[in-house]
């Protein structure tokens, strides 16, 4: 039996925020295991929002030194998630690979060890969606999330609207009009990049799900869109590593 | 209709079974006669009689058209509605077949109502179906009205919703019957116009009936196939609509296991088939499955619905409950709203 493939994270909780935040758009996807870092790319059912989560092998305490090849551990993201529940603050997480199974191993006072079936997930290799971004806002992540939270009260879409002056969200149905301004230069806008005024609409199906999960994994949400173009939404990890989103614009 | 029997050797490792939610995102060509005919003999009363409106008029294909087409927007499945065009003449038998059995079903039917025997006039009432030309032009005019696409096949419609699958144009047909595998789909969907659980014949069990997906590819694996012809030479020994009995005295092994050892119909037919009287030419079938009447005129585009169209149909011509129907419409505006989600495939 060869040893078992093993990745250790300091922070079990962090961890486990950036499960519950591919959780919301896939039931089963698989994480591969390279050289470079652990990384995960999937598009979901419906094909309109993609999720790119990398993270350095750096950020790892613990990371295999060289494999010979990439490792493929494929997982039922909703049985990972409920067993990630019992992780305790200051907890550390390992990733055990062997044999077809996955060890995850929380270790705290005490260690508690799962082991999961890896799964046969389809393979798929899925492009980095093209576009020329003309709006780069970094913006804090909880306030963006306060922002999609607001619109979903009134609609099903929000507008994501690019000026001069700032980043606007505008909600509206037959239950009212909503406007979120993060204006430039403001406490809730770190950065903004305007080459060209841009407005485009999203579902907040996706929106409202992914933010409200991602916004934990990083106090930064970096937003990039065009008109009429794909949103990406990235969150930043430590070390280098990311968990970015694409999702299509919805069609007028 | 017609290769039930060809089901029968479709072993259940091919045919996945999956949750409706799972086929989101997917555009179904869903063979609509096929559809009409499920609704009208699921949706009915306990005695047998259909939904029918104040003038006596069948309403039941409506009903299932109107509220299963809308379950399938919410979940983000785009059925695309194909119906049959003109009867190929190979066929002209098999319906007079089934007209006559009709007739003696209603027979049947009418006399358990008079009888007072449900369970029986219940059995009867379903065989006793009838699709008329005026049904099936309410059900085109109600998908007009609730902006979802139908595609008017030349011919056979399993051959179209073929057809358009095979171009990509929609990713599976959709039917209860095999024959669109047989027409070259590479992938088939069933149990789509039944909803959650069906009665089982004769008893009163229910069973939960979920999506099933069936690969063309699958079955040729499975069934040791070379390739469609030979799964088409497999049909006509055991039955189409053309060739309904198939061949007297070969079951679906034996079926199986000649087309093994001699490969294909044609080198059945001077040898082992000599003595077959055929009611069609059997090569003449087998090409019509390979090369059926299908057009490229066609166009999936969904639309706004027109709502008070729809009100002044269902509700005024066909006395549909106002608040049920209005809340479907809301429903389906919800559901056609998301339709305006594209999807990242067209970025990359």
């Amino acid at each position: 039996m060869s040893e078992p493939i093993r990745l250790l994270y300091s922070d079990a909780k962090e961890f486990v925020y950036i499960v519950e935040s591919i959780a919301v758009l896939l039931e089963e996807a698989a994480f591969t295991i390279t050289n470079e870092g652990l990384k995960l790319r999937a598009i979901d059912s419906s094909r309109s929002a993609l999720i790119d989560l990398f993270m350095p092998r750096e950020a790892f305490e613990e990371y295999p030194s060289e494999l010979s090849e990439e490792v493929r551990v494929g997982v039922n993201f909703s049985d990972l998630k409920k067993i990630l529940k019992r992780v305790k603050k200051g907890d550390r997480i390992a990733l055990e690979v062997s044999e077809g199974k996955l060890k995850v191993k929380l270790i705290g006072k005490a260690t508690r060890a799962v082991i999961l079936p890896i799964i046969d997930v389809p393979v798929e290799q899925l492009p980095t969606p093209k576009v020329v971004f003309t709006v780069t806002a970094k913006v804090a992540s909880d306030a963006l999330r306060e922002a999609m939270k607001d619109a979903d009260v009134i609609a099903d879409s929000v507008k994501f609207e690019a000026k001069e002056d700032g980043l606007y969200i505008t909600a509206s149905s037959d239950r009212g009009d909503l406007e979120v301004k993060f204006e430039r230069d403001s406490e809730a806008m770190f950065e903004y990049d305007l080459k060209e005024p841009a407005s485009a609409r999203y579902s907040l199906d996706y929106l409202v799900d992914i933010v409200s999960k991602a916004y934990r994994v990083s106090d930064i949400a970096v937003i990039e869109f065009a008109t009429g173009k794909p949103i990406s939404l990235t969150f930043e990890i430590p070390m280098g590593g990311k968990l970015t989103y694409y999702i299509a614009p919805m069609l007028d | 209709m017609g290769v039930t029997e060809l089901g029968k050797l479709i072993p259940p490792e091919v045919r996945k079974q999956v949750e409706l939610k799972q086929l989101s995102g997917r555009t179904i060509a869903i063979d609509a006669y096929n559809a009409l005919y499920q609704f009208l003999a699921s949706i009915r009363q306990q005695d047998g009689t259909p939904l029918m409106d104040s003038k006596g008029r069948i309403t039941s294909h409506l009903s299932g058209l109107f509220y299963r087409t809308i379950n399938f927007l919410e979940e983000e499945i785009w059925p695309v509605y194909v119906f049959d065009g003109k009867t190929p003449e190979m066929k002209l038998m098999e319906i007079a077949r089934r007209k006559k059995h009709r007739e003696e079903a209603l027979e049947k039917w009418l006399r358990a109502l008079e009888r007072g025997d449900r369970e029986e006039a219940r059995k009867y009432a379903k065989r006793a179906l009838f699709l008329t030309n005026e049904m099936v032009e309410d059900a085109k005019r109600l998908l007009t009205l609730m902006g979802v696409p139908w595609v008017q096949a030349p011919a056979e419609g399993e051959a179209q919703a073929a057809h358009m699958t095979k171009k990509g144009d929609t990713w599976a047909a959709g039917s209860q019957d095999y024959d669109a595998l047989l027409f070259g789909s590479p992938r088939l969907v069933r149990n789509l116009a039944i909803t959650g659980r069906r009665k089982l014949p004769g008893k009163e069990e229910y069973v939960e009936v979920k999506p099933e997906i069936i690969e063309l590819e699958a079955v040729l694996k499975a069934l040791k196939l070379k390739d469609r012809a030979q799964l088409i030479d497999l049909a006509i020994l055991l039955g189409t609509d053309y060739n309904p009995d198939g061949v007297p005295g070969i079951g679906p092994q034996r079926a199986l296991k000649l087309i093994h050892e001699f490969g294909s119909l044609e080198k059945m037919l001077n040898t082992v088939l000599k003595n077959v009287q055929w009611p069609v030419d059997p090569l003449k079938i087998k090409q019509y499955f390979l090369n059926p009447p299908v057009t490229d005129e066609y166009s999936i585009e969904f639309r706004d619905p027109d709502e008070r169209g729809i009100v002044e149909f269902l509700c005024g011509e066909h006395d549909f409950s106002r608040d049920r129907v209005l809340r479907g419409i809301e429903r389906l505006k919800k559901a056609l709203a998301k339709r305006k989600k594209a999807r990242l495939d067209a970025f990359f």
